[in-house]
């Protein structure tokens, strides 16, 4: 039997993608979104809707983009209603938007799904197969996922919750999914004991006393 | 010098013992049944006790009379106080007199051991005012990388310090007002820290304890530290060094909600192991909070907890240090020395040795080696009803002979 992998999918997040740029994304689709609820104000209700859905689109792709610039992960441009993507270390990360709970529809992006193909090389790290060696790829994907409501009488200016997520080959399942604000803590790495170096260490040649008190 | 006086007596040994034990030479002489002018003579140099009074000194003082025979080891740097009020003068001479005999301890142990290695982040800063906050953070943060604390909260921050090689010891001072102090020793090439137990503490002690690492870290070659205006700034930079050590920036404010409510900040003292008086004072330096929102927290706290004591003070256990104590763990365990021995060795009582090194009272004279048997708990019958009881005597086989 093969050995287990040590290696998983969260630490590859990790060792990938910096901190500063997983905040500065949480941050740019938070202020994305708050931008498009403002810029849709005054619109008639029987589209506001999807008005609003459009904007966020729009202004959270822009928002986006201004974070992987300035993270030096060289962003895809903006064009049309394309879908900005950057790329940390081996992951091509880009962003989607879903009203709560409803996952599928990130499959509704062409672009999206053709991207995710290239996670066959880790899903490995899920779920071990008997034939094929696991090896570092040089290529992976992951979204950071915006979710909503649904109703823009809930919080319609800002997600409900910002997730980061790894998508399988052919995006109908998921390899990880994890709040933004709880995968920043996996960063702290924090130590499960500390360590101990308050440790006197014997000099050498330091004469020891047998129990009659002579000296050895 | 009178005649039959004891050879190498060192006068400054009885300077230092008067202040350890906060005791005046009119009490001194009273106490051996000598004049004062004769104690001023002693402390003077100008004459030297004979063997019986030298013996009833050391009897008065608890120490061995040869003790007063031993070479003063070179003073450590002027130490860090946090109170330099002249009415603490007594005081401070007793903490740095009990701090020396820190020292001594500590060169005769590594005579026999090798401590850890010193590693703490080097600073050069001569002058106070050119030390800005950016500074302390930086510093703060190479510390917590030297030690490989990442930027969770620290489990244990003696531990951490002991670690780093600094000698640290924690006992009861009965001085309140002096929190801690703390100094570099020429002759162990390492710092020293001696916190004051008496508050009985946790978050205080660690939060003293992180203010005097950021004194050794910044302010090891600032001359006169003592000045007026120039204490002050030190012990403002030291306590910031303590927040940010404790409470590193990247990590701490994602997890602060503003506005904060003293809930939130009981909730991150149980957390970080850090008061909620001293997390409001971070939130501020950081500029999380106004100085509005700061005193309004203040004042609500004031409110609602008092002056002195917040919730949860209790409950924690304040950290121990336990280099020293190890050490002579170590010593014994190791037949080096054995148990009673050790105090006669360092030459100061059992007592002495006990608090400086954080053992157990009574521990170098054995009297902590007896063990507690653990006792059944005694049924509700009492001894008279038991003698009631009908008993069964069973007698004993006699063996046949054959």
């Amino acid at each position: 039997m093969s050995e287990p992998l040590k290696d998983s999918i969260p630490n590859l997040l990790l060792r990938n993608i910096p901190r500063e740029l997983v905040m500065a994304v949480e941050d740019a689709l938070t202020a994305g979104a708050q931008r498009a609820y403002t810029a849709a104000h005054g619109m008639h209700e029987g589209h506001l809707p999807h008005v609003v859905g459009h904007l966020r689109h729009f202004h959270m792709n822009e928002s986006f983009h201004r974070a992987m610039t300035v993270g030096d992960a060289s962003p895809s441009a903006i064009r049309g209603n394309g879908i900005v993507t950057g790329r940390a270390g081996i992951f091509t990360l880009s962003r989607f938007n879903i009203p709560s709970g409803f996952w599928i529809n990130g499959r509704r992006s062409n672009t999206r799904k053709q991207m995710s193909a290239a996670n066959k090389a880790i899903e490995p790290l899920v779920q071990p197969e008997l034939f094929n060696n696991y090896q570092e790829p040089s290529e992976a994907v992951a979204f950071f996922v915006a979710c909503f409501s649904g109703s823009l009488h809930i919080q319609p200016e800002a997600p409900v919750s910002i997730q980061i997520a790894v998508p399988n080959r052919d995006m109908l399942g998921w390899l990880f999914r994890e709040d933004v604000g709880t995968f920043l803590k996996r960063y702290e790495q924090p130590a499960a004991t500390q360590d101990d170096h308050a440790i006197p260490k014997l000099k050498k040649n330091i004469s020891k006393q047998n129990k009659d008190g002579t000296n050895q | 010098m009178s005649r039959g006086g004891i050879q190498g007596f060192q006068s400054g040994r009885l300077s230092q013992i008067l202040a350890a034990r906060r005791m005046n030479q009119t009490q001194l002489a009273s106490e051996v049944g000598v004049s004062p002018a004769t104690v001023s003579k002693w402390r003077a140099g100008t004459q030297v006790p004979e063997r019986d009074a030298l013996d009833r000194l050391a009897n008065v003082l608890q120490v061995t009379p040869e003790w007063f025979t031993r070479l003063l080891e070179p003073k450590v740097s002027p130490p860090l106080f946090r109170s330099m009020a002249s009415a603490h003068v007594v005081a401070r001479g007793m903490l740095e007199a009990r701090m020396e005999w820190g020292q001594d301890i500590a060169v005769a142990l590594s005579e026999f051991v090798d401590f850890p290695a010193l590693n703490i982040p080097s600073r050069a800063f001569t002058d106070p005012e050119e030390i800005t906050s950016e500074d302390i953070e930086i510093a703060a943060s190479e510390c917590r990388d030297l030690w490989r604390l990442g930027r969770v909260a620290v489990q244990d921050l003696a531990l951490a310090v002991e670690g780093a090689g600094i000698i640290l010891i924690r006992e009861e001072t009965g001085i309140t007002q002096i929190e801690g102090l703390s100094a570099w020793s020429e002759v162990l090439d390492r710092p020293l820290i001696l916190l004051s137990s008496d508050k009985d503490n946790a978050y205080r002690s660690r939060f003293d304890l992180a203010h005097e690492l950021g004194h050794l870290i910044l302010h090891r070659h600032i001359k006169n530290a003592g000045e007026a205006g120039r204490h002050k700034l030190l012990e403002q930079q030291a306590h910031r060094f303590a927040g940010a050590f404790l409470l590193p920036a990247e990590i701490f404010a994602t997890e602060v909600r503003i506005p904060v409510t003293l809930d939130d900040l009981l909730l991150l003292k149980r957390r970080w192991g850090v008061s909620a008086g001293a997390i409001a004072m971070r939130l501020h330096a950081l500029e999380i909070i106004d100085d509005d929102s700061k005193q309004a927290l203040f004042k609500r706290r004031s409110a609602r907890w008092g002056g002195k004591s917040e919730p949860g003070d209790k409950d924690r256990i304040p950290e121990q240090p336990r280099l020293l104590r190890r050490t002579i763990d170590l010593l014994v365990s190791e037949n080096v020395m054995p148990i009673d021995a050790i105090s006669r060795h360092l030459g100061l009582s059992a007592l002495d040795v006990e608090m400086l090194v954080g053992l157990p009272i009574g521990y170098l004279e054995g009297k902590n080696n007896v063990v507690q048997l653990a006792r059944l708990r005694t049924n509700t019958t009492s001894n008279e009803q038991r003698v009631q009881q009908s008993s069964t005597v069973l007698q004993f086989r006699v063996p046949s002979k054959n």
